[in-house]
């Protein structure tokens, strides 16, 4: 079943190179929104009537209004967002940082810069066959 | 308390892994020669300028120079070069100097607590801080990148 996913990002050339690197590994998606803070793809998800709004969350740290921390602890504290899987894509690899994302909810973490193949294995491990998605179906 | 500046061999060894990474996995580039060190790029360069702040402090910037800009972004948005303008040219600049930063400092201080601001692009010379570049010659064009630490006052 195709997913849609949500990449949070400030910079319009990294979603874009997301966006491309999930057409390139071949992964079915129906849809993929944007937002570039965590403030707006909270009121998207929010504004969004299907349950769950999407599939997975691709997101930054480093963004203006509100930084990924913020976004993923405001999504992880709402009933009807938290089990959204969240995919941390970002240059900050500190393990401090890591460790509190992780602590915080983040399903995994992708240090920027990634080969396509980095961002092809975590989608298949977090929504492809035999993944905790594919099976509530 | 800010920590001490990592010595000058280990910013240029961190600083040229990440430049080859980057290049590599994200633009699909590779360096046509060693890089070297010398001054500031050349006139007209596109620079952008990273700055962060936590247990450490200082800026990075990269400059592309020649037709290292437009090629980089169109291999990095898999577009053709002539489809690349001003605004994509920058906004790649400016995410090239974050990705470097924070490959160079997550291998400079792999347990910090660093914060990078959103970048800056722009065309025009570079800082005249006598700082060395660290210089990468491509095919067309060339990428130049330094680290300046700043010390606590």
């Amino acid at each position: 079943m195709p997913s849609r996913l949500m990449i949070v990002d400030d910079s319009p050339v990294m979603r874009a190179f997301v966006k491309r690197t999930v057409a390139l590994s071949g992964f079915e998606t129906s849809e993929i929104l944007e937002a570039s803070n965590g403030r707006e793809a909270l009121d998207r998800l929010r504004a969004c009537p299907a349950a769950p709004p999407v599939d997975l969350i691709l997101t930054d740290i480093n963004m203006p209004v509100m930084d990924g921390e913020q976004f993923l602890s405001e999504l992880k504290a709402d009933p009807s967002l938290q089990a959204i899987p969240v995919v941390v894509v970002s240059t900050d690899s500190t393990e401090n940082r890591v460790g509190a994302l992780l602590r915080l909810g983040a399903s995994d973490y992708v240090r920027k810069p990634f080969p396509p193949e980095r961002l092809s294995e975590v989608l298949s491990g977090l929504l492809g066959p035999g993944s905790p998605a594919a099976e509530e179906f | 308390m800010k920590g001490a500046a990592p010595d000058t061999r280990a910013v240029r060894r961190a600083l040229e892994e990440a430049v080859l990474e980057v290049l590599e996995t994200m633009c699909f580039e590779f360096p046509v020669d060693e890089p070297f060190l010398g001054g500031p790029p050349e006139a007209g360069a596109v620079l952008a300028v990273a700055r962060f702040d936590g247990s450490a402090r200082g800026r990075l910037s990269v400059a592309l120079a020649g037709q290292a800009a437009p090629r980089l972004a169109a291999a990095f948005l898999g577009l053709e070069e002539d489809q690349i303008g001003g605004p994509e040219v920058l906004a790649m600049a400016s995410e090239l100097a974050n990705m470097l930063c924070g490959a160079t400092l997550s291998r400079l201080e792999p347990r910090g607590r660093l914060r990078i601001a959103t970048p800056e692009a722009g065309r025009g010379g570079a800082p005249c801080s006598g700082q060395d570049w660290l210089h990468f010659p491509l095919e067309q064009g060339a990428v130049a990148a330094t680290l300046e630490w700043e010390e606590e006052a």
